[in-house]
């Protein structure tokens, strides 16, 4: 992790342990000894049960689903009963979740404060947190009619009020903090899940930074996924022994799964389109919230793509796990031999055998005779008269050769010219620049780092080191100067070589008409300086020792 | 038999455009001279005749007709001198390596115990680079001569890495990528530079699955590699 992005990462990581400390805190302060009696004074065993009724919760707010009272209570007597606690009913566990939710997870009304380091104010601070919170449930709130069923089906009175039971902001930090640890044993499904979820909770409440986040996220998990999955592919290609009959139905239930993440994608799709609209309606197009929403527009459909490159990997990994179920039950005759057993390990026991290995290769290479032996008159069977139309042929395959030749040589040329053009550009705007502020000679020490740090050639074929000795190599052997208003002489392309002094004009022709600056510059003298100071430059094409030089700039 | 005129100079043309194009006549490239082949029995034969004749078999995969030179024949299949004047080759253990590194890439590619002998489909060019030392590393465990192979493994070992400026042998990246371009001119493997991967081609597939690899050739391949190499 980087270290700016560890820092970015601390406030919260920060409040997500103080919490977590604080709830182990809650869980083992036992005033009123109600954990003895339900039978769980281990101090671990407490905390695993908490962790287990607030995954609960989470659970069900992930789902969209209302957690009420009775159904923790349930669940906590399923799990007293797997703990095999003598619980007789439900209504006994009463206490116990009563007890849990509002002195353990604090939801009585009030607060918890902890203190907490505040990193841009550099100080300790008080801060209010809860674990839980519950909200009144009304019929008008239920956004499904699942929803309204249930709620339509709860009996309501006039004394209790019925509530659902929600995660704290901070609550929901915690737990992802820790599933963040988690994910890495969890499988795929479940972990994207919860990033989906994540994903959702932060365009939600327009946090499209950490939805951009998010989603990288996920398609590096995808790639993992990926990545993993080919190497499956070929393990069991390799060796279909090694396949398990499971692998058929699981790969079923992954690409149901994967099905609906590309659903719930293209939802998350349409959701984002629509708050594009919206800020394009109100004309926000240079709020930083737009562009951000822009990036996550793009990272979705980027997701989008490799969910669906994963999709057709499983399909792939299915048709072979059922391709090796196959030659398993039914002892497939295979008609090809076993490369790795015939060729390969003979030649790893005998390397001598490598001398022999065109001889086996042989049938799969081609070695093209020249065209001109490839007179359909020298096969086996009687001659056609066609001796002039072949010969044409022939002709015109000769001539299309030297037209190919002759275009090659052109791109390689003008590929060499380019980045020829580029060093010389970047030479000159630097020394003008220089000249600008008074100096009148540069040190061609000083152009060569230049140079070399230019951020801009970086994607040219002829790196900017080769381009710039090039530059170099026939600059030195100049020594004179160089008047930069002579006009051109003859095309460019006529010459076999490339020469330097016609591009330094084609540049100051150039920039003679944006920047007054390069008007003043008449001419260069390239003039040695101290013999001391000797460079020695390498490439292929040239070795050259040059003695320190310098470039002076001329009214 | 007696062949027509016209079937006669059919089967010539078809020879002649395979020797023209590398030994390979698609459907989709000349239907005008696949269709006659694929229609006309005489044809075929006239052409699979002539392949003999030439030390080659011509068969037809997958709407593709395959002219392959036979494992002897050195005019129309490679020679060692001829390999060697494609691939970086000063010495001995150079050739040796450049053998052994197309070897690899053959092997991790056409590895499969199923119906289907292609074990993998694409592999990064760093990860070849990484296989050849891997299996180089096997190789010095298993041999009878580990010095051989000892020797190999060193060449490839000295070789720099991450250097634009050192040419030739001496780059590992500049030597890999001499395989692979011998490898794509011979329309066996293509190296998508945007992507980073290798992947076999369309015809060293069906030539693998159809006919380098048939259970017929298993002896013959055994007793080459068994002969002592002059």
């Amino acid at each position: 992790m980087q270290a700016e992005t560890y820092f970015n990462n601390a406030k919260k990581r920060d409040r997500s342990l103080q919490v977590i400390y604080k709830l182990l805190d809650r869980i083992n302060t036992n005033i009123d000894h109600v954990w003895e009696d339900y039978g769980l004074a281990d101090r671990d065993m407490r905390t695993t049960f908490v962790d287990y009724i607030v995954s609960f919760i989470l659970d069900f707010n992930i789902d969209n689903n209302y957690c009420l009272f009775e159904d923790i209570n349930e669940y906590i007597f399923k799990l007293l009963k797997f703990l095999n606690v003598p619980v007789s009913s439900e209504k006994n566990c009463q206490k116990l979740t009563n007890y849990i939710l509002t002195t353990v997870l604090k939801n009585s009304g009030e607060s918890i404060a902890i203190p907490q380091y505040d990193h841009e104010e550099k100080q300790m601070k008080q801060i209010n947190i809860n674990f839980i919170q519950s909200i009144p449930l009304k019929e008008e709130d239920a956004y499904s009619i699942s929803q309204k069923e249930i709620l339509e089906s709860i009996a309501f009175s006039e004394h209790t009020r019925r509530k659902s039971y929600n995660l704290s902001e901070e609550g929901y930090d915690m737990m992802f903090s820790t599933y963040e640890y988690r994910e890495k044993v969890m499988d795929l499904t479940a972990s994207m899940d919860i990033h989906n979820f994540i994903l959702s909770f932060q365009v939600e409440h327009r946090d499209y930074d950490g939805a951009g986040k998010e989603l990288r996220q996920i398609r590096s998990k995808i790639a993992e996924k990926k990545k993993e999955i080919q190497s499956d592919i070929y393990a069991i290609r390799r060796d279909p022994s090694i396949y398990q009959k499971k692998y058929i139905n699981e790969v079923d239930e992954i690409i149901k799964c994967i099905n609906k993440f590309i659903k719930d994608n293209q939802q998350m799709q349409k959701r984002i389109n629509n708050d594009l609209e919206d800020f394009e309606r109100i004309n926000n197009d240079n709020d930083e919230k737009y562009n951000e929403l822009l990036n996550v527009k793009s990272e979705n459909a980027n997701v989008w793509n490799e969910l669906n490159k994963l999709q057709t990997l499983f399909e792939k990994l299915k048709e072979v796990a059922r391709r090796a179920s196959l030659s398993q039950m039914e002892n497939h005759n295979i008609s090809h031999f076993n490369l790795r057993e015939v060729i390969y390990q003979s030649i790893l026991k005998k390397p001598s055998s490598l001398q022999n290995m065109i001889t086996i290769l042989n049938p799969l290479f081609f070695h093209q005779p020249h065209a001109q032996i490839l007179n359909p008159n020298i096969l086996l069977y009687p001659p056609r008269h066609k001796g002039p139309q072949t010969e044409k042929i022939v002709q015109k395959i000769e001539d299309v050769n030297i037209e190919q030749e002759k275009l090659n040589q052109r791109r390689r040329y003008m590929e060499e010219y380019r980045a020829l053009k580029n060093v010389i550009e970047t030479i000159f705007t630097f020394a003008v620049k220089e000249y600008k502020k008074g100096k009148k000679t540069i040190s061609i020490q000083n152009l060569y780092q230049h140079t070399l740090s230019s951020k801009k050639f970086k994607t040219q074929l002829l790196s900017n080191e080769k381009a710039f000795i090039h530059v170099l190599f026939k600059l030195s052997r100049m020594n004179e100067k160089i008047n930069i208003r002579q006009e051109k002489t003859k095309s460019m392309f006529e010459s076999s070589d490339i020469s330097i002094i016609p591009i330094i004009q084609e540049v100051f022709c150039k920039e003679h008409e944006r920047d007054s600056g390069w008007k003043n510059i008449q001419q260069l003298t390239i003039r040695y300086g101290s013999p001391n100071n000797i460079y020695t430059f390498e490439s292929r094409e040239h070795y050259i020792e040059v003695t320190d030089f310098y470039l002076i700039l001329n009214h | 038999m007696q062949y027509t005129e016209e079937q006669i100079e059919t089967s010539n043309q078809i020879i002649y455009y395979l020797l023209q194009n590398g030994g390979e006549l698609s459907k989709e490239r000349c239907q005008n001279l696949f269709k006659p082949y694929e229609e006309n029995r005489d044809i075929k034969s006239l052409v699979e005749q002539q392949g003999e004749n030439f030390d080659c078999e011509i068969r037809c995969y997958q709407d593709v007709i395959y002219m392959m030179p036979r494992e002897d024949n050195h005019f129309l299949g490679f020679t060692k001198s001829d390999l060697r004047g494609k691939l970086y080759s000063k010495d001995e253990s150079l050739y040796d390596l450049s053998c052994f590194s197309i070897l690899v890439l053959i092997v991790e590619f056409f590895d499969s115990q199923l119906s289907d002998p292609q074990s993998r489909d694409m592999m990064s060019f760093e990860e070849y680079c990484d296989k050849i030392s891997e299996h180089l590393a096997i190789a010095c465990k298993t041999a009878e001569n580990a010095e051989a192979y000892k020797s190999i493994k060193a060449t490839y070992e000295n070789m720099v890495t991450n250097d634009s400026e050192s040419s030739g042998w001496t780059n590992r990246e500049k030597y890999v990528s001499k395989i692979l371009k011998f490898l794509h001119a011979q329309d066996l493997f293509e190296y998508v530079e945007d992507d980073d991967m290798i992947v076999p081609t369309k015809k060293l597939c069906d030539l693998m699955a159809n006919c380098f690899l048939d259970q017929e050739r298993e002896t013959m391949i055994r007793q080459i590699l068994e002969e002592e190499h002059e």
